[in-house]
């Protein structure tokens, strides 16, 4: 475990070191300041817009953080060939990307707690002086829920982005893989639903099934959107919320799981 | 170094000057053509816009509100064919977040006074009443476009008696929807939502009046309703007046009316009223 947390630290001082997440900040505070002028443009219910934009804005720098930076850092020690410095200490694949997978996460993780604190910042100036069009149910535990739930859905996309880029060969093909798992993931129980109510596809129980078995393979990343719960201060369950942190924690296992075992049996460059 | 340092300046403040003088001709030509917002929608399904914006559904709805925001904001006259796109992102804006209350308002404001689209209006308030139990005004906007500009009384009752059960609601909105009931046939329903409201301890003592006159009359309606009943049911047709059902001795006398001295009848429907609003 503590070759492992070596590795996560390397990785994470690695990330911090990294100008494009001084970007993605820099991005993320500029978004939060229009955030202040856009919810002034509304009359009703400005707190929904603020907190709308706050978590879009946390969730957003999360995909740019896993799609640009993780990716890249993985991918640059398979290309660079600097991971035989690493695997050159006594440490095995599977710490490394664990390893990797913990300082990746607590970069995300970070990010979010960072922009987290401005989004809260950037909703009580922009509803300075009119606290009144707040939505009527919203309270700062369901915000902090919706970050915490947001941040789990960018670590699933962290796993599933580690485990494509052991099963790939190129960085732009994990990038890709990536890219389109995070959108089947966000999709894929609206269209399941879409598809089983609707008369058109009724008589496709192929497609129904094969829509089925995607969604075991692929995450449901729209169970883990609480924004709109968040904005709206909507009643949350706590049975609920249990079952998915349940679900997300054991997806991003399985995802290191098999990563490690398809990273073990590659033969790196 | 000299030469160049003047030829940056001498490019600054000429280039800078043209960009000036351009974009102040340019304001006042715009001006001059009246150049307005255009609203841009593609008519696109909800599911697939919800799809298409992924997680981001509420800025997106945000965004289409501020396009509509804009373009209302713009214009003096609105098209036909401008309120179709008005309607169509609105719609498209409560696909992606049916709970927001700024959508609804645009939707009643906008939608049945000034596009002359009360079903439209009506088909989208009830996404909304359906998103928001907790609020009573998309139910009342409902009961409103069915009663002013649809005149359906039957759904303006249902609508306004649901309305006057959300918490919060004012009292006026399950009498108003008492007296629609009355008119569309559904006394009985109305009388027991009214007699339900009686029990909350929160009602203040003129709400408490109100509520119990309103209860009094409608019972004086129903009374009288089966005393007609059995009048057709003994004579084959209806009385020319109240006074006939106490002249064929079916009732007593007829129920006092605490909005007027006696109650309304019309002989030819066979209707009773508590006041004069027909």
């Amino acid at each position: 475990m503590t070759k492992t947390f070596l590795v996560a630290k390397i990785a994470f001082k690695e990330g911090t070191r990294n100008r494009a997440l001084h970007g993605i900040i820099s991005l993320g505070i500029l978004l939060f300041a229009v955030n202040i002028i856009v919810t002034a443009m509304f009359s009703w219910e400005m707190g929904k817009v603020a907190v709308d934009m706050g978590l879009s804005v946390i969730s957003l720098a999360g995909l740019i953080i896993i799609f640009f930076l993780g990716i890249n850092s993985l991918s640059n020690d398979l290309e660079r060939r600097t991971i035989y410095l690493i695997l050159s200490r006594p440490l095995t694949k599977r710490h490394y990307l664990v390893g990797k997978f913990f300082g990746l996460g607590l970069l995300v993780i970070t990010s979010s707690l960072v922009l987290g604190v401005l989004a809260a910042v950037s909703v009580k100036i922009a509803m300075y002086g009119s606290e009144s069009f707040m939505p009527a149910g919203f309270s700062w535990a369901t915000f902090c829920l919706g970050i915490i739930y947001q941040t789990l859905s960018l670590l699933i996309v962290l796993a599933l982005s580690v485990l494509w880029v052991t099963a790939t060969s190129h960085p732009f093909t994990a990038l890709l893989v990536s890219v389109i798992s995070y959108l089947v993931g966000q999709n894929l129980e609206n269209v399941t639903s879409i598809i089983s109510t609707s008369k058109v596809f009724a008589g496709n129980p192929f497609l129904i099934k094969t829509l089925e078995w995607i969604s075991w393979i692929f995450p449901n990343l729209a169970a883990f959107d609480l924004k709109t719960t968040a904005a709206y201060g909507l009643p949350v369950d706590a049975a609920y919320l249990a079952l998915t942190a349940a679900y997300g924690i054991s997806y991003i296992i399985v995802c290191l799981t098999i990563a490690t075992a398809i990273f073990n049996r590659r033969e790196l460059p | 170094m000299k030469k160049t340092t003047l030829l940056l300046l001498s490019c600054l403040l000429g280039f800078g000057a043209l960009n000036l003088a351009a974009g102040s001709a340019l304001k006042d030509v715009r001006q001059d053509l009246k150049t307005t917002y255009s609203l841009r929608t593609v008519p696109v399904p909800g599911p697939v816009l919800g799809m298409a914006a992924g997680e981001f559904k509420g800025i997106a709805a945000d965004y289409l509100l501020m396009e509509v925001g804009a373009f209302l904001g713009s214009r003096q006259e609105a098209s036909p064919e401008d309120w179709e796109r008005v309607s169509t992102a609105l719609e498209q804006s409560l696909m992606l977040d049916p709970y927001f209350q700024q959508t609804y308002l645009y939707v009643q404001a906008f939608l049945t006074w000034q596009a002359k689209m009360p079903e439209k209006a009506v088909e989208l308030l009830k996404i909304s009443a359906q998103h928001r139990p907790w609020d009573w005004r998309p139910p009342y906007y409902i009961g409103f476009d069915y009663y002013f500009f649809l005149k359906d009384f039957d759904n303006a009752s249902r609508y306004f008696l649901e309305a006057g059960k959300v918490e919060g609601a004012p009292v006026l909105l399950p009498l108003l929807g008492a007296r629609f009931a009355v008119k569309s046939g559904r006394t009985e329903v109305a009388l027991r939502l009214l007699e339900s409201m009686l029990d909350d301890p929160t009602l203040e003592e003129t709400e408490r009046k109100e509520i119990s006159q309103r209860i009094e009359a409608m019972k004086g309606v129903l009374y009288l309703k089966a005393a007609l009943a059995s009048y057709k049911e003994k004579e084959g047709r209806l009385p020319d007046s109240l006074e006939e059902l106490i002249e064929k001795d079916i009732i007593k006398k007829t129920p006092s009316n605490p909005y007027a001295s006696e109650y309304l009848y019309d002989k030819t429907t066979g209707y009773v009223y508590f006041d004069e609003v027909k």
